[in-house]
């Protein structure tokens, strides 16, 4: 008659509850439990979980439509979705933030040398942030104006906040871009939202993207920073505390899927003025922060949840 | 036996799938659909949210398939796929006040759902589930629901197999503190 430690005791603990145990590791088991009420606990614990297997199968019907409202979701054919690219390096990732600033250096140096420019007044740096313009570019060219001071510096880009005059500024920019194209305009020139549209600045818009791109789970002390710079930037203070509460809200609940702050704005959304924040996030199977979550709560209240929703980024 | 012996596994059937055949994906649906509601159904306590986290859970299987590496089996991944999915309703229930006139979820566990003489509704399993710290829910799902083995959850989460079986064991004694202290579900309604 062996006595068990409790840990042994622990790891037969399911197997016992099950029935599952030879006739010497089931008495030893129960002759543990007798004198131990830390295993008893731990028993109690099992037996919550297991006893909550009691509900109903899946019905024919429920069976269907799960399984017709999978094909729908996940139509696109192969090779299309699911062939991800693998994750990139440090390099990759940042090639071009690096290359970028080296030939800014090249083209100031020339012009403080060659033609005695005095570097900063002709310059157009009307940015608060020092951002740097008003369009950013993809690595595939294309000229977005997403985020006019995210400030996509050597350091990745930065949290913005979207006010009203940059929305007005886009609306300028965006004459002739259709909503597939710049996504972005989205955000910045409707002050109505729809889920469906915010959802959509989730998928495919170009701020979360380059956010997704240029940090992983890795990055997530940022987070609380993020969150204070975008609070730092709300037009007033109103606005400003219900950033960092309704932020604070979020951040550390699951310490494998950090959220990332990439952007904050007011704007109307279900009959009410909103505050609406935007994550990356990560599906916790790998470390990039390949997923979007956006909120909206009511300007003045943090305790009411307008909208909570997350799903992909789309490459 | 032989039959059996033939039937493909779970891995061959996503390396079919990658390669372009979609009924490889269902056919792993169909072998894996009532293992997920069943843990999704545990882990939110709702019906209609379990469904919604089920088929949340075999869209993103579905588009990340070609991540699944093969270092853990083809149902751990899945499961781990399933416990986010599930958390995700949960995060977003934590701060959405259930309406008074729904009591979601509020179904007792069956006629010998006692714990001690406690009588725990399948809603008071939720919340004190949703109160466990991720690793230790992580934990206690995958083994004591999932009936997943130590080893493939030590790999799965990259932790050491002493750390999973200490996760499980305090998951398991936390769990029973917060059903015994009663869950905020309870103490609302009763304070109402």
């Amino acid at each position: 008659m062996t006595e068990i430690t409790h840990e042994r005791c622990s790891e037969l603990l399911a197997g016992h509850h099950r029935g599952e145990l030879g006739p010497e590791d089931a008495s030893a088991v129960e002759r543990h439990l007798a004198g131990c009420e830390e295993c008893r606990a731990e028993l109690v614990g099992l037996r919550a979980l297991s006893r909550s297997a009691e509900f109903e199968p899946l019905g024919d019907e429920e069976r269907q439509s799960l399984r017709d409202a999978v094909a729908r979701e996940a139509r696109l054919a192969p090779g299309q979705v699911y062939e991800l690219p693998a994750r990139r390096t440090f390099w990759e990732r940042h090639a071009g933030q690096i290359v970028g600033a080296a030939a800014s250096i090249v083209v100031i140096l020339f012009a403080y040398l060659a033609l005695g420019l005095p570097g900063r007044d002709d310059a157009g740096g009307d940015g608060d942030n020092g951002g740097g313009g008003d369009q950013t570019t993809t690595a595939e060219g294309e000229e977005l104006d997403a985020a006019p001071d995210a400030g996509a510096g050597p350091e990745g880009p930065q949290p913005v906040f979207i006010t009203a005059d940059l929305r007005a500024v886009a609306e300028g920019a965006q004459d002739d871009a259709t909503e597939s194209e710049a996504p972005s305009a989205l955000l910045q020139s409707r002050a109505k939202h729809t889920e469906r549209s915010i959802q959509e600045l989730g998928e495919r818009g170009p701020i979360l993207r380059e956010f997704s791109e240029a940090y992983t789970s890795d990055d997530a002390g940022l987070a609380e920073n993020f969150l204070n710079q975008l609070a730092s930037e709300a037009p007033d203070d109103e606005v400003r505390d219900r950033v960092l509460e309704c932020g604070a809200s979020l951040l550390g609940d699951d310490p494998g899927r950090p959220l990332l702050p990439a952007f904050a704005t007011v704007a109307e959304f279900k009959q009410q003025e909103a505050l609406i924040l935007g994550f990356v996030t990560s599906d916790g199977l790998t470390p990039e922060l390949n997923r979007y979550s956006l909120w909206a709560w009511p300007v003045d209240d943090c305790g009411v949840i307008l909208l909570g929703t997350s799903g992909d980024i789309r490459p | 036996m032989h039959r059996e012996s033939e039937r493909p596994s779970d891995e061959e059937l996503v390396k079919r799938f990658l390669a372009g055949t979609e009924d490889a994906f269902t056919e792993l649906m169909r072998r894996h659909e009532d293992r997920i509601f069943s843990l999704a159904m545990r882990m939110t306590g709702n019906r209609a949210d379990a469904l919604d986290a089920t088929q949340e859970t075999f869209i993103q299987a579905f588009r990340k398939a070609a991540r699944f590496r093969g270092d853990s089996a083809f149902g751990t991944w899945l499961w781990r796929i399933g416990i986010n999915a599930s958390n995700d309703i949960l995060r977003k229930r934590k701060r959405t006040p259930i309406p008074e006139e729904e009591p979601a979820g509020e179904e007792p566990m069956g006629s010998s759902a006692t714990i001690d003489d406690t009588v725990v509704t399948r809603l008071e399993l939720t919340d004190a589930l949703a109160q466990l710290s991720e690793e230790y829910k992580e934990a206690v799902v995958m083994h004591d629901i999932g009936g997943i083995p130590y080893e493939e959850i030590a790999t799965l989460t990259g932790v050491s197999i002493g750390t999973v079986k200490s996760r499980i064991s305090r998951g398991r004694k936390r769990l029973a503190h917060l059903l015994e202290q009663g869950s905020p579900s309870r103490t609302s309604k009763e304070s109402r």
